[in-house]
């Protein structure tokens, strides 16, 4: 049974076709992978799911409930957290604060704070600068802290839009690495990117979307894949 | 336990900082007794409390408001009619329609109709608000004058109540250069305890990222509305004080003139800031002061400047100043805690 489930998704901002009859799903425990070039709806894709766009037709199912017309706050109480593209910390709050905003949605303070050092004793960078502002935080560092907000929800799934973005590829591969681990403590992960082979890498399985959404390949990802071939398949792909 | 001491030390070292000075400030000039001194402090620092109060929603928000007045204005008139004493108030309000002619038959003590009318204002500003808050950037600022020339009207037009264009008369003048010192030390608490509040910093993290923010689930209407309703009070507070300390006044007290300047002590001070807040009240009125007496009877060796309006067009150039050379205020967004927290941590450079 999939946790997370999208219908023949289709997004369209006034004539414009972002997305087109979508259907992807996410195994309990699973990381997935929604890799594609620019422009090929990912985003799009992403805030349908989050509840920041309406899709035009098509529905979205997250533990067999429909959430396709749900408020973004209700889907995160539902336990699906968004880390959105370019990170989007807030700079000029410390990296503490950062953190307890993250715990909007819980009234519970103690529960609050336990997660809070949790995600200290996890990311040991940020318990390190936890009163400097988070602007002055490195890009990975900040990707981190992206990550950490997002979990302080305490969600049964993570949603990434491209965290590799701007990001040097050593620190893609930490970033990577870290999902990998909190999928191993059971976070399910659906992770679009860009960056394919280091995604496919990373996860169990992948899709690769093409313009408009129409997904064209759904394939085991994981170590032994061939990344040679599927960087070939995926510029395929990419210049239809 | 940790984040509950960080905040209430956060708490101290944002208001101590504004508020012991600001104490020493009054008693000497307390001290000195000169009355022309001690009219000019107590001016200035009601109005530190209405620029404070606009900080709580517009330095938090991001949302510029040119309402605060307004609700200083609401306040103002509300205290002055709970306190007006009994005997003069048939004679004043002959008028008072029945629904409201409970009003005549009693009068509290000034705190008391501070705090009534502080209250009753909170509750305008909740109604008004609910709207107000789903809007930003030009439509609020539109929006907010446009609440700021309701009120007006009614208070001119409504007769009655409000004694029209007439000026109100009559208002007990109980507020003093304490009062006002009150006033500003509760405010600046009040306004970093919001600050550091879990409401408070939802509402920056809304300022800072709107996107991210309704990503971890903060609403934003209700953060801003929030903010909103205390900064609302906070400003009534210092309007109640004001209409208690000049003890007659009229509409147009409370008019564009009044708004335009506290707008520019808090743009010239920095929005983002209490400390700004505070300081652009400071720079604003002591220039504005400065400026007035060389128009009015020269300074020392320096002879009267005869040029009406000097002051001014001196503040509406600083401000133009302001915005083109340093965008966020003399402060730069900044709190004094900061400028410590930046000196006691060399090692926090950025890596």
């Amino acid at each position: 049974m999939s946790l997370l489930k999208l219908d023949q998704i289709s997004i369209t901002y006034g004539r414009a076709v972002a997305v087109k009859g979508l259907s992807i799903h996410v195994d309990e425990g699973e990381f997935v992978s929604l890799i594609g070039h620019n422009g090929v709806g990912k985003s799009s894709t992403v805030k349908a799911i989050a509840g920041v766009v309406r899709p035009t037709s098509g529905s979205i199912w997250f533990k067999d409930r429909d959430i396709t017309q749900m408020d973004s706050g209700d889907i995160l109480r539902m336990g699906i957290a968004v880390v959105p593209e370019g990170r989007h910390i807030f700079t000029r709050l410390t990296v503490r604060e950062n953190l307890v905003v993250g715990a909007t949605i819980s009234r519970d303070r103690s529960a609050n704070l336990k997660n809070l050092d949790s995600m200290i004793d996890r990311f040991p960078v940020l318990g390190k600068y936890s009163s400097r502002m988070a602007g002055l935080l490195s890009g990975g560092e900040q990707q981190q802290l992206a990550i950490a907000r997002a979990l302080m929800s305490s969600p049964t799934m993570l949603l990434l839009d491209e965290p590799s973005l701007g990001l040097a590829p050593l620190i893609v591969q930490q970033v990577f690495d870290l999902l990998k681990e909190l999928n191993e403590q059971g976070v399910s992960i659906l992770l679009i990117e860009q960056n394919a082979a280091q995604a496919i890498i990373a996860s169990d399985r992948y899709y690769v979307m093409r313009t408009g959404g129409v997904i064209s390949t759904e394939a085991r990802g994981g170590d032994q894949v061939d990344v040679a071939k599927i960087e070939a398949d995926y510029l395929n792909f990419g210049t239809v | 336990m940790n984040d509950r001491v960080s905040a209430w030390s956060r708490w101290v070292f944002l208001a101590l900082p504004l508020i012991i000075p600001l104490i020493v400030i009054t008693v000497l000039i307390a001290v000195t007794n000169d009355i022309s001194l001690v009219q000019r402090a107590s001016t200035a620092m009601i109005l530190m409390v209405m620029v404070v109060g606009l900080h709580i929603f517009s330095g938090n928000s991001g949302v510029i408001s040119f309402g605060s007045v307004a609700f200083a204005m609401i306040a103002a008139y509300t205290s002055a009619l709970l306190t007006i004493p009994v005997e003069q108030k048939p004679s004043l309000f002959p008028d008072m329609p029945g629904f409201l002619s409970w009003i005549v038959e009693f009068s509290l003590p000034v705190p008391a109709g501070i705090v009534v009318a502080v209250l009753f204002t909170g509750v305008v500003a909740v109604i008004v608000g609910v709207p107000l808050v789903r809007l930003s950037g030009l439509s609020a600022g539109i929006a907010t004058l446009a609440f700021l020339v309701v009120v007006q009207v009614v208070v001119t037009k409504w007769k009655a109540v409000t004694r029209g264009e007439s000026t109100m008369v009559g208002v007990p003048k109980e507020a003093t250069l304490w009062w006002a010192l009150a006033g500003v030390v509760l405010a600046i608490a009040v306004a970093a305890l919001f600050q550091v509040s879990r409401n408070g910093r939802r509402l920056i993290a809304t300022r800072e990222d709107d996107k991210a923010s309704m990503s971890i689930g903060i609403s934003i209407p209700k953060e801003r509305l929030v903010g909103w309703t205390l900064s609302c009070m906070v400003a009534a507070t210092g309007g109640a004080l004001y209409g208690h300390y000049i003890s007659t006044f009229s509409a147009t007290t409370f008019g564009f003139a009044l708004t335009f300047f506290i707008v520019a002590m808090l743009v010239i001070g920095g929005m983002g800031s209490l400390t700004g807040a505070v300081v652009g009240v400071l720079v604003v009125q002591v220039l504005s002061e400065f400026f007035r007496t060389l128009e009015t009877q020269g300074l020392g060796p320096i002879p009267i400047i005869d040029f009406p309006g000097l002051t001014e067009m001196v503040l509406a150039l600083i401000l133009l100043i302001v915005l083109i050379v340093r965008p966020s205020g003399i402060t730069g967004g900044t709190e004094v805690a900061d400028w410590f927290a930046r000196r006691k941590s060399p090692e926090s450079s950025a890596s």
